[in-house]
C-alpha cells in the first residue's frame, strides 16, 4: 500500500556523472510516497532529484556528503519503525552483527545502511536488514565492479514486499523479497 | 417541514400506501412529493422506492436486495485491492516498469499501470471525501462495523511527510534526540473499535468503485456532494438490519441518481443537449417563459446562468441549504420521474423567490445573493412555487 523507496551512494559527481537512464525512466513522480536514502549524494543536485519523486525525503549522511544530514534517523512508517544510517562508521563494514548492534542500539524493526555499494538483505533475530547498494554503481574501497541497485518497499499492515532493481550490464533485472514482521514463520 | 410534530394523518396515509402487498408508486410519488415525514427508517425505505431499488412488489425484496448487495460484495472484490493483493500470482511485472517505458503501448498495460491510474482517481476522491460537509461531525465517526477489506484504501494515496527522529548516538547509548510529527497528524481517531472505520471511508469506497466501473466518466469533483446526504439517510436508519447494508443500498441509488444527471458530469458532452450549456440553455428558456422580468434582470446585469446555476443542478442544491432543508427537497425530486425537470422547475421557482433583490440590478448584490442563496429560506415554499411552474410547464407542453 504505501511505497517507499530505498536508494543511496550516488558519489554524484565525483565517482559517477549521473543515475543511470534505466534508472531514471522507471523513477517517476506520483507513485513513491516515500524516499530513505542512506547518503553520499552527494551534492545538492542529487537531493533535489530526489524530491521531484516524492515530498518526503529522509536522507542520512554519508563520509562524503556535501549537504549536513543527521548520522542516523528513524522514520515511522505504517507498522514499522525503519532505521536509517549510511554505515561507514559501522565496522567492520556490512558487518552482520556490527549492524545487528546498531539495529538494537536504535531500537527499530527495520535496519536500512548502505557505504558497501552492494545490495543485500537478510534477518537476523527477525529483523530486516537492508542494504540497497549504489543507485550509480560507483566504486567502492572494496571493489570496483559495482552492479548499481535500488529497492522499492512496499509496506502493507505487517508484511513488506521488496523489489530490488539492479542492472546488470545493460540488462534490467528485478528481484522479488517478502518479509513478515517478526521474522518468517 | 424540518422539526415540526409531523401531524399523524400524514404518517398514517404514507404507512397504508407501504402496507400494500404491491406499492402503489404513483401514490408514493405523489405522497413524497409533499415531503416525507421524519419518521426514522421511514425515509430511507421511500428513497429506495422511488429510486426504483426496491421493487413496488414487497415480496420480491429480500431476493433483489440479496442479489444487488452480493453484486455489489463481487465489485467489492473485484476493485478494492491493496497493491499486495495484486502481487499473488506469477508475474514478473513490477511497480515501476512498464508505464514510463516508451516502448510499451496501450495495449500491454500491466496491472501495475492500472494499480497507479487508479491511485490518481483515488487521490482526487480521498482529497474531497476528507473534508465533506465539515460541519458535520457524521461522517467523520465510525460506522461500528469492521472494514470489509483489511487495508484502507486511503492509505494507496497517502502523502504525508513520515514522523521521523533524528539523533546521536556513542557507545553509551543516545545522546541527543530529535523528534518530528508527521506533517498531518492522523485524524482524531474517536473512541472505540480501532478496526472499524468511519463513515467518509465508506463513501471514499463507494465512489472509487463507481468510478472504476464508469471509465467514461470516472468521477469529478461534485459527486461526492451527492452521494453524501444519500449516504447519510441510509446509514442513520434505525434498523440494524438496514443500516448493515447502507453501502451497497447507497451504491445503487447512487447509480440511479447518476443516471440522470451524469451528462452535465460530462465533459465531453458539454456542449450537447444533455450536457451542461443544454441543460443551463434550457434553464434560460423556462425563466423567460415563466418569470421574463426576472429574466431580463438577469440579462441586463450580464449575469450568466453559470455563474450559479451551474452549482446548483450539478450538485442537485445541496450546497445551497442546510442538510434537513436538502433532503426535504430531494423528497421531492426523487418523487419525480424526471429529476432533472423537477430540479430545473426549483431553481426557477427559487429564482422568483428573490426576484425582487433581482429586479434592483446591481450586480454585485445579485451574484453573491444567488452563489451563496439565503439559508433560512422555507424550502417547502420554493417546493409550492415549483409545482405552479411544472403544471405551466405540463400545460405548455400539451
Amino acid at each position: 500500500m504505501v511505497f517507499v523507496l530505498v536508494i543511496g551512494d550516488f558519489h554524484i559527481p565525483h565517482r559517477a556523472s549521473s543515475i543511470p537512464k534505466a534508472f531514471t525512466d522507471k523513477l517517476v513522480p506520483g507513485k513513491i510516497q516515500h524516499i530513505l536514502c542512506t547518503g553520499n549524494l552527494v551534492t545538492r543536485d542529487t537531493f533535489d532529484y530526489l524530491k521531484t519523486l516524492a515530498s518526503d525525503v529522509h536522507v542520512v549522511a554519508g563520509d562524503f556528503d556535501e549537504d549536513t544530514y543527521p548520522e542516523e534517523k528513524t522514520v515511522r512508517i505504517g507498522d514499522f519503525k525503519i532505521g536509517l544510517c549510511h554505515g561507514h562508521k559501522v565496522v567492520p563494514w556490512g558487518d552482520h552483527q556490527s549492524l545487528s548492534t546498531v539495529r538494537r542500539q536504535m531500537n527499530v524493526d527495520v535496519l536500512i545502511s548502505g557505504h558497501t555499494h552492494a545490495f543485500e538483505s537478510f534477518e537476523e533475530d527477525g529483523h530486516l536488514f537492508l542494504n540497497p547498494g549504489s543507485a550509480t554503481g560507483a566504486y567502492s574501497a572494496t571493489q570496483t565492479q559495482v552492479t548499481p541497485s535500488f529497492a522499492l518497499m512496499d509496506i502493507q499492515g505487517p508484511k513488506i514486499k521488496i523489489f530490488v532493481y539492479k542492472l546488470v550490464g545493460s540488462e534490467f533485472q528485478v528481484e522479488k523479497i517478502e518479509y513478515t514482521k517478526g521474522g518468517s514463520a | 417541514m424540518s422539526n415540526a410534530p409531523v401531524a399523524s394523518n400524514e404518517l398514517k396515509e404514507v404507512e397504508a400506501l407501504l402496507d400494500e402487498d404491491v406499492i402503489d408508486l404513483r401514490a408514493l410519488r405523489q405522497f413524497a412529493h409533499g415531503g416525507i415525514p421524519d419518521q426514522p427508517g421511514l425515509r430511507s425505505k421511500v428513497w429506495k422506492l422511488l429510486l426504483g431499488y426496491l421493487p413496488p412488489e414487497k415480496a420480491r425484496w429480500e431476493e433483489s436486495l440479496a442479489k444487488q448487495r452480493e453484486v455489489y460484495q463481487g465489485y467489492l472484490s473485484t476493485y478494492v485491492k491493496s497493491s499486495h493483493d495484486l502481487d499473488d500470482d506469477e508475474d514478473d511485472s513490477d511497480p515501476l516498469g512498464a508505464l514510463s517505458s516508451p516502448s510499451s503501448s496501450g495495449s500491454n498495460s500491466s496491472k501495475w499501470d492500472i494499480f497507479f491510474k487508479e491511485n490518481e482517481i483515488l487521490y482526487q476522491i480521498d482529497m474531497d471525501v476528507k473534508r465533506l460537509t465539515p460541519e458535520l461531525a457524521f461522517y467523520q465517526t465510525q460506522t461500528g462495523r469492521p472494514r470489509p477489506i483489511p487495508s484502507p484504501l486511503h492509505l494507496r494515496v497517502q502523502r504525508q511527510v513520515a514522523e521521523s527522529a533524528t539523533f546521536k548516538a556513542d557507545r553509551d547509548g543516545v545522546v541527543a534526540a530529535r523528534q518530528k510529527r508527521a506533517s498531518t497528524p492522523p485524524p482524531v481517531e474517536p473512541a472505540g473499535d480501532p478496526e472499524a472505520e468511519c463513515h467518509w471511508e465508506v463513501i471514499e469506497r463507494i465512489l472509487f468503485v463507481y468510478a472504476v466501473l464508469n471509465t467514461a466518466i470516472p468521477y469529478v469533483q461534485g459527486m461526492n456532494e451527492i452521494l453524501g446526504p444519500l449516504y447519510y439517510v441510509f446509514a442513520s436508519d434505525p434498523d440494524p438490519a438496514w443500516r448493515e447494508w447502507s453501502e451497497a443500498d447507497a451504491f445503487f441509488c447512487f447509480l440511479a441518481i447518476m443516471a440522470h444527471v451524469r451528462d452535465i458530469f460530462d465533459r465531453e458532452n458539454d456542449k450537447s443537449d444533455s450536457g451542461v450549456k443544454g441543460v443551463l440553455n434550457r434553464l434560460d428558456g423556462m425563466l423567460l417563459a415563466h418569470i421574463p422580468h426576472v429574466h431580463m434582470a438577469l440579462h441586463d446585469m450580464n449575469l450568466d446562468l453559470h455563474f450559479f446555476a451551474f452549482r446548483w443542478i450539478a450538485l442537485l442544491l445541496s450546497q445551497e441549504f442546510r442538510l434537513p432543508d436538502v433532503i426535504r427537497l430531494w423528497d421531492s425530486l426523487f418523487a419525480s420521474r424526471d429529476i432533472l425537470d423537477r430540479l430545473l422547475c426549483l431553481c426557477v421557482a427559487m429564482l422568483q423567490h428573490v426576484s425582487g433583490t433581482l429586479e434592483e440590478r446591481d450586480f454585485a448584490t445579485c451574484v453573491k445573493l444567488l452563489q451563496n442563496f439565503p439559508r433560512d429560506v422555507d424550502v417547502a415554499i420554493i417546493v409550492e412555487k415549483s409545482n405552479a411552474i411544472e403544471a405551466e410547464v405540463a400545460g405548455n407542453a400539451r
